[in-house]
């Protein structure tokens, strides 16, 4: 699955780290979704849409679909 | 605290940190294996402090701030294995003077308190971790047993077929640092396997 973490945590400035202590989750994590090796739960998926002021489809966008 | 920050530190900095703390650890391991009662003492001191650094530089390594959970990890981890080596070294020998079975028995299974206090430490760490780093410990737990398993299943295949002789004690007794060893190579390379690129 794409998303789109990466350029709305570089939008807000913040580092992995920091997005990470803001989500309560390591900044492995935090890497690892932005890369695309991990797609999060719901729960974290809506948390991070939350933080972001996002709608959760806008953030993660499903790649197989056209 | 000084390791919370580690993690800000320079590179070359975490790096030496965690260089010194195996190395304090190497020291912590030999001084324990000399059996002198000095070196018993300096050898635990070492130990106590190695491994929080360990635990702490490491992270700082992969670029990871250190967490409350690492801080209670370590709190429940250490304290445990330095019992876990003091009962070793100077309790558990003494079942083999003992003749009242029960207390024999008492005195056998006495390793197993702080290794059970250890353990719930660790249970504890890993339920307080997040979703990604749950899953890799469940991969490492998984792997570990059947490799453990697999090992286990050949070895006893070779000692059926009176092919190798093997001391069943041993056998059962090296299972669970096997476990404990192939679960950490299975984090690491887990932690490897998400790094940064």
């Amino acid at each position: 699955m794409k998303n789109r973490v990466r350029e709305l945590r570089e939008k807000h400035a913040w580092s992995q780290a920091e997005l990470g202590e803001r989500l309560d989750v390591s900044r492995q994590t935090i890497n690892a979704i932005e890369t695309g090796k991990y797609d999060p739960s719901l729960p974290l998926a809506f948390k991070i849409a939350r933080l972001f002021g996002s709608r959760i489809e806008t953030i993660f966008l499903d790649g197989e679909a056209r | 605290m000084f390791v919370k920050r580690m993690v800000d530190w320079p590179r070359w900095q975490r790096w030496a940190a965690l260089g010194a703390s195996a190395c304090l650890y190497a020291l912590a391991c030999w001084l324990l294996i000399r059996g002198s009662t000095a070196g018993v003492v300096l050898g635990l001191l070492a130990f106590g402090i190695s491994m929080p650094l360990l635990s702490y530089s490491s992270r700082a390594v992969i670029n990871e701030r250190n967490r409350e959970i690492d801080h209670r990890l370590t709190r429940g981890f250490v304290p445990p294995m330095i019992l876990y080596m003091l009962v070793m070294l100077y309790v558990w020998p003494l079942h083999k003077h003992e003749s009242v079975v029960w207390l024999k028995a008492v005195i056998a299974l006495l390793p197993m308190v702080p290794l059970t206090w250890a353990m719930v430490a660790v249970v504890r760490f890993v339920l307080g971790c997040d979703e990604l780093e749950r899953r890799q410990h469940l991969e490492a737990t998984g792997i570990s047993a059947l490799v453990v398993g697999l090992v286990s299943a050949a070895l006893g295949f070779l000692v059926a077929a009176k092919l190798i002789k093997v001391d069943g004690g041993l056998m059962l007794l090296l299972v669970f640092p096997a476990l404990c060893m192939v679960y950490g190579l299975v984090c690491g390379w887990n932690k490897w396997r998400y790094r940064a690129r």
